[in-house]
């Protein structure tokens, strides 16, 4: 079964003035089988927290489908959807709704009616499974981003969710939150084979570890594939003004250099061979 | 010539209260001439107290930081001083987007000027000069600054800025939340800005910005100031860097690799990897 | 020295601390009926305070809390006492009276005063220990489930709850967001101190309107987040904390109760251990 189906996808917003429309998505399609991880990246004004929001239903389509999980997403069908995806958005401090650590955990929990005597083991699990479990006492203003962030994946974890999106999630963190975001990243893949991850970056190494790219550019989906594919079109990233991540982006150069060497080689092995040459 | 000299500084935050916390501990040292500088070091380690500390917004607890002519110290100093300190500095804050309030886009990068009693027109002429070296269009410049995008809001602010014509400009964080193309751009302006002459203090947590713009870098940990170093001396000191938790650009690791492999590069040479690249065909005799 | 001033959670693990929210609110009201009762006499009302400020003494040092900080707090207040005083002496001419460089004092007017100074310490009193031994938190789940029985008439009582919740968790962001506005706009020049009328409304309009924007902007997000997350404000829904009344309790609310009682009958009949000898 396929995790998401987006046919001919389209959102647009009335701008303030003479109600101009400004077109965000424009007949966007594409699907992301289950288990699979894929990274959606793009300029900034691209369409993808905006394509984020619309498969959470936090925006309402002008015209497409999504079909989530074999259901369509409607007004019927939200609530029952919603138990199934969780999302981590960019800000760490707007998501975090508890008092506490463990208050905020146990927020989605609360909504799900999940009797008060399962819910202290559920929320130490998680926090444990996310490295928060001595900080369980704590308020958010004195946790780093990077903790906050990992209380908000605990939370959403802890509805077993089938579907996770994260929205820059990573965007607001210093390096070493953001690789500890990453690597809970990694983990939570590895531990859930069967679930989807979506996530939206700016950060092309954390493209990289996604199984599938796509590039968005002006609501469309500019180019589509495994990350080796897609960055193999330095040319058509750099006019949209994407970056590519730093080994590739270090091939290119050398090639353009004419330094001779076997592109699928590994760096270190490409460098030890030129040096040698 | 700018000059900023800390002799002896400490702060501590809530000095009198039950918990006070020491965010800086005898710092000294001094940036003189035409820099292009970074503050690196770990969320936690002073690099944002350090950097309110020269333009008077947090006074020392202990010590006295001396900027051009103005000294700050414990003291309380005249606002009529303290004024002509923040145009000689401006300092930028993180999401410095968020701190537009006028109904155009003109009259925001003007309210800067017109506080350091700049004539009406003087202002929105100083405005508008600003606005072209940010790269925002004439067309905009009427129009509300919540109309912008994140990228454009945070250029606004900044020429917000630039506007009163600062020698120092220091900025915490100006690309953290930016797209790649977003952050080139703003780097481009801050070069810009360097070579006609303004001093430049970035904080930053992006060691390629380091590597690659700066000609040196303060390193803060825990409160302390761990040194002063040229980028392409502090990136191969991997105790150092390990000790206080700087992961050194991904390029740094290539190059080790390449001096190991028997390459004897410049290393002061290379600061992306344009001019690795160079430096490897130079060794090469290519 | 500064200290923390009284009134903001101290987390301490006390036995004030760890009494349950809802008893301590209950106690906070029951205390402030007993200053507010009236004895047969003043020297009935005086013990009574008396005996209220040994209590709060005694609140203090089992909370750790210090006595010098309670005092900060009174200190606002010497004014508006002194300026009473001065009303009440020019006001009240009923009694008795003596003769200060032969203008008549009467002690009513004195007494008068000393009434409103002390109710008032002792009403601050009593609600500074609670807010510094109860968390906020804490101090809303108790008025929802005082204000439970409202559900009958239909007053969203829960969604009031949360909306306290929420508010008291973005204070501190809101704080630190204030504080960055300031330095910003003091950095391109703002004197937030001194100036016109002019400047300062200039001052205060660049300072609102970021904090507006990003409190909405963060609103939004919120919303967003406690969408996704599941919450219904009309939905039913589970609670992780619940709270427990102990044996702790228990004994301290029949402590209080008795105290209560107590004085409640001796105020009621009448009753004065002085039998009318003093004052």
């Amino acid at each position: 079964m396929k995790a998401i189906e987006v046919e001919h996808l389209s959102f647009s917003y009335e701008t303030g003035e003479n109600e101009e429309k400004k077109n965000i998505l424009h007949d966007l399609s594409f699907s992301v089988e289950q288990g699979e991880s894929i990274a959606f990246i793009g300029p900034n004004g691209s369409g993808k927290s905006t394509l984020m929001k619309l498969l959470v239903a936090l925006l309402e389509k002008d015209e497409g489908k999504i079909t989530l999980l074999g259901q369509e997403l409607n007004e019927d069908s939200v609530d029952d959807l919603r138990k199934k995806m969780g999302i981590i958005f960019q800000n760490p401090d707007n998501q975090f709704i508890g008092a506490t650590v463990r208050d905020d955990i146990a927020f989605g929990l609360e909504n799900r009616l999940i009797p008060h005597e399962d819910m202290e083991d559920i929320v130490r699990e998680y926090a444990l499974k996310v490295g928060m479990i001595d900080f369980l006492d704590k308020e958010p203003s004195s946790l780093s981003g990077g903790q906050k962030q990992r209380v908000a994946i605990a939370g959403v974890l802890s509805m077993k969710p089938e579907i996770v999106y994260m929205d820059e999630a990573t965007a607001m963190l210093d390096p070493k939150g953001r690789k500890e975001i990453m690597e809970l990243t990694s983990l939570m893949k590895k531990e859930n084979p069967n679930m989807t991850i979506l996530m939206v970056t700016h950060h092309m190494e954390e493209a990289l570890l996604c199984d599938r790219i796509i590039v968005l550019h002006e609501g469309k989906a500019y180019l589509e594939g495994t990350p080796l594919y897609v960055f193999s079109h330095e040319q058509e990233l750099k006019e949209i003004g994407l970056d590519l991540p730093f080994n590739l982006k270090l091939k290119s150069a050398l090639k353009k250099e004419d330094f001779s060497f076997d592109e699928d080689e590994d760096i270190k092995e490409i460098m030890k061979n030129i040096c040698h040459a | 010539m700018s000059r900023i000299n800390f002799d002896h500084v400490y702060y501590t935050y809530d000095v009198s209260s039950p918990l006070p916390s020491v965010a800086l501990e005898d710092i000294s040292f001094t940036l003189e001439g035409h820099f292009f500088s970074a503050i690196i070091g770990h969320t936690g380690s002073g690099k944002s107290t350090l950097v309110q500390q020269i333009n008077a917004l947090l006074r020392p607890t202990k010590g006295r930081v001396i900027v051009g002519e103005f000294e700050i110290n414990e003291g309380k100093k005249k606002i009529k001083e303290i004024k002509s300190l923040r145009k000689n500095v401006g300092v930028v804050f993180q999401f410095s987007e968020y701190q537009l309030f006028e109904e155009t886009v003109l009259k925001d990068v003007s309210f800067g000027p017109k506080n350091f009693s700049d004539s009406d027109e003087d202002a929105t002429l100083k405005a508008k000069n600003a606005l072209k070296k940010v790269g925002i269009k004439e067309e905009y410049f009427t129009k509300s600054p919540f109309e912008l995008s994140g990228g454009e809001k945070r250029r606004v602010a900044i020429a917000g800025m630039i506007a009163m014509n600062p020698e120092i400009l220091v900025l915490d964080e100006p690309t953290a939340g930016l797209d790649p193309k977003g952050a080139q751009e703003i780097l481009d302006l801050f070069k810009e800005l360097y070579d006609q002459g303004t001093s430049i203090l970035i904080i930053t947590h992006d060691m390629n910005l380091v590597l690659k713009y700066c000609n040196q870098v303060l390193l803060m940990h825990q409160g302390k100031l761990k040194g002063i170093y040229a980028p392409s001396e502090l990136f191969y000191q991997e105790e150092l860097l390990l000790e206080t938790g700087i992961d050194a650009p991904e390029i740094i690791e290539i190059v080790k690799l390449c001096e190991e492999n028997g390459l004897s590069l410049n290393r002061k040479e290379i600061k992306d990897i344009t001019s690795l690249v160079r430096e490897i065909k130079r060794c090469k005799g290519k | 020295m500064k200290e923390l001033p009284i009134g903001r959670y101290t987390n301490y693990d006390t036995f004030l601390h760890r009494l349950d929210a809802r008893f301590k609110l209950l106690a906070m009201i029951l205390f402030m009926v007993i200053v507010f009762l009236h004895f047969p006499s003043r020297a009935m009302d005086f013990t009574f305070y008396g005996i209220l400020f040994l209590f709060i003494f005694i609140f203090l040092k089992i909370a750790k809390l210090r006595f010098r900080q309670l005092l900060r707090a009174i200190k606002p207040m010497w004014f508006m006492m002194v300026f009473l005083l001065i009303i009440n002496i020019l006001v009240v001419h009923t009694g008795d009276a003596f003769y200060l460089f032969s203008f008549p004092i009467y002690y009513d007017a004195l007494f008068n005063t000393a009434y409103i100074f002390v109710r008032l310490v002792l009403m601050l009193a009593f609600s500074l220990i609670l807010t510094a031994t109860t968390k906020p938190m804490d101090l809303t789940y108790a008025l929802e489930w005082y204000l439970h029985p409202l559900t009958w008439i239909k007053v969203p009582v829960h969604i009031i709850a949360m909306v306290i919740s929420l508010a008291l968790r973005f204070i501190p962001t809101l704080m630190e967001d204030t504080d960055r506005f300031m330095k910003a706009q003091a950095s391109r020049g703002v004197d937030f101190e001194n100036g016109k009328l002019k400047e300062k409304v200039k001052a205060i309009i660049s300072l609102i309107i970021p904090l507006c924007t990003s409190a909405i902007q963060r609103s939004s997000d919120l919303a967003d987040a406690m969408e996704v997350r599941g919450y219904d404000p009309n939905g039913k829904r589970t609670r992780y904390r619940i709270m427990k009344f102990t044996h702790r309790d228990l004994f301290s609310f029949l402590f209080i109760a008795l105290l209560f009682s107590g004085a409640l009958t001796l105020s009621i009949l009448g009753i004065d251990f002085y039998m009318g000898i003093l004052l």
